[in-house]
């Protein structure tokens, strides 16, 4: 046995999910894609269709109006678990990229104003940025990010003096390497040079907490997919004093309460942006979510997420062939090559030889890829329900791998 | 292509390219590989650089995408009997495969010949 420490699991059950009970033989570590889910999670979403099954804010029926306090509890519970004040700061989407692109597009943009990202960003935080400068007189700025992980905050604060920059936005932390960005300096500097902040923490919140109190942005993108919730659900947080520099970018049914056939006038937020039948199975999951991260904590999540970085530091390090992306191996989330292999092939082999899944790829980011002329790569993100086991077959399996395959 | 969706696997910067390698690289390796008990005979700095340029030409095959389903395939189930065979069927794929493609080449030269 390689590792020194044993792990602490006395918070998560073995039956919490579904999934691992199903699969008993499966390492799932691909969680940077998507996180497993609770059975409470499971649970929250068949009890939608099986107790409620209405419309929220439209039907004044008892089922109705039941689904319409549901939904109301969620948006508050969404909003204190961010550190928001009001629940309509919080505004239902489809997911992060759902999110970002309504941010994009509802923002009253003047001529000539400047976005500034990050070159590490996934496609979702970049697409639509550059899919605005081709629309209109929006300028897209991007701050470096090397392979290393390093970055220049000069480099940043020239971008941010620009009188024309109007928006930051930026992940809380990478899909792509493991990234300690300074984001209260960050956030200073903005604010400093009257710039937003706009920070998408899809990546952030199944690992540590992120709430506007502590660090004072003024927009939050995330998925509800990504921390332990359904898919196709996320949500776009924003201090309430912003909805003044919004307008609605896609209207439908909620989003008015008038209409003449020249002119309408809409809900007041979040609901004008809302348009649309809520996903409100998805929303009663993304609830259960929460207050299970609330229940096993942010404290204990984050010291079992360092035991198992530190039994995979100590595990991969010294493999043959084995070259890390970033900064380092320190974290849940390591990005790597293995010899010349093939990222693709090196994650197939994982799969059908040994039953571990990771992901293969250039993981949304092509630009920074690209920028970095790098290959893809294999990503392996660790959450706090995987095991010391799975860590050990996870470096045994790149042991016989190194060994046998390069 | 690697069936592993939309994640650019697809993109790596450093593939050879199939006929170049077999064409020109995979002709030089089998020749250079036959002739290496030759090496001996022209002093160990130069025998040092023959086996460079093998060993090079070799990891060269590794970066050829050629029929990877297949290679996969074969090297997964092949995996249940020995990791080891299955290691070793992995690595030497694209070079069985052209090895195989210069004998059909040359049987379908051979028999036109013949017919000729």
């Amino acid at each position: 046995m390689f590792f020194k420490k044993k792990l602490n699991h006395e918070n998560v059950e073995s039956g919490d999910f579904p999934l691992k009970s199903n699969h008993p033989d499966v390492v799932f570590l691909d969680n940077a894609c998507t996180s497993l889910k609770p059975r409470e999670v499971i649970e929250g979403i068949s009890s939608y269709y099986s107790e409620f099954g209405s419309c929220a804010l439209r039907s004044v029926h008892k089922l109705g109006k039941q689904t319409t306090t549901a939904v109301d509890h969620a948006r508050k519970k969404i909003s204190q678990f961010v550190g928001l004040k009001k629940a309509e700061e919080v505004i239902f989407t489809r997911g992060a990229t759902d999110s970002i692109n309504l941010l994009c597009r509802s923002f009253q943009w003047s001529e000539g104003d400047e976005v500034i990202i990050s070159s590490l960003e996934h496609n979702s935080n970049l697409l639509p940025w550059i899919a605005l400068g081709e629309g209109q007189r929006v300028n897209l700025n991007i701050w470096n990010i090397d392979k290393d992980g390093r970055f220049d905050l000069k480099e940043l604060e020239a971008l941010l003096s620009k009188k024309e920059s109007k928006l930051l936005s930026l992940c809380s932390d990478s899909n792509i390497i493991p990234i300690d960005l300074p984001l209260a300096e960050i956030i200073s500097l903005a604010h400093k040079n009257d710039v937003l902040v706009h920070l998408d923490a899809s990546q952030t919140l199944l690992h540590r907490p992120l709430n506007f109190n502590d660090l004072n942005f003024d927009f939050m993108s995330f998925s509800f997919h990504k921390i332990l919730g359904p898919t196709g659900i996320g949500a776009l947080c924003l201090k309430e004093e912003h909805y003044d520099k919004m307008k609605p970018a896609i209207l439908g049914g909620e989003t008015v309460v008038n209409v003449t056939n020249k002119a309408y006038v809409l809900s007041d937020p979040p609901h004008c942006y809302e348009a649309g039948i809520g996903s409100y199975a998805e929303i009663f999951g993304a609830v259960k979510a929460i207050e299970y991260i609330e229940k096993i904590g942010y404290s204990q999540i984050q010291k079992k997420e360092e035991e198992l970085s530190l039994l995979m530091q100590e595990g991969l390090e010294s493999l043959r062939g084995m070259t890390f992306l970033g900064p380092g191996l320190n974290s849940h989330l390591v990005n790597l090559y293995l010899g010349e292999m093939d990222s693709g092939e090196l994650s197939i082999l994982l799969d059908k030889n040994y039953n571990i899944m990771t992901r293969a790829g250039v993981h949304c980011g092509h630009y920074w890829y690209n920028q970095n002329q790098l290959n893809p790569s294999l990503r392996i993100s660790a959450a706090f329900y995987n095991t010391e086991s799975d860590i050990q077959r996870l470096v045994e399996a790149l042991q016989e791998v190194s060994k046998n395959y390069l | 292509m690697l069936d592993t969706g939309c994640c650019g696997t697809n993109l790596r910067n450093d593939r050879i390219s199939f006929w170049g390698y077999f064409t020109l690289a995979f002709p030089a390796l089998i020749v250079l590989s036959a002739m290496y008990p030759l090496s001996f005979l022209i002093g160990s700095e130069r025998r040092g650089k023959w086996k460079t340029i093998v060993v090079s030409l070799y990891e060269m095959s590794k970066r050829i995408i050629l029929v990877p389903k297949l290679k996969l395939f074969i090297s997964t189930k092949i995996y249940l009997i020995s990791p080891v065979l299955s290691g070793f069927t992995f690595k030497l794929f694209n070079l069985f495969w052209m090895m195989s493609m210069w004998f059909l080449l040359a049987w379908i030269v051979l028999t036109i010949q013949r017919l000729i």
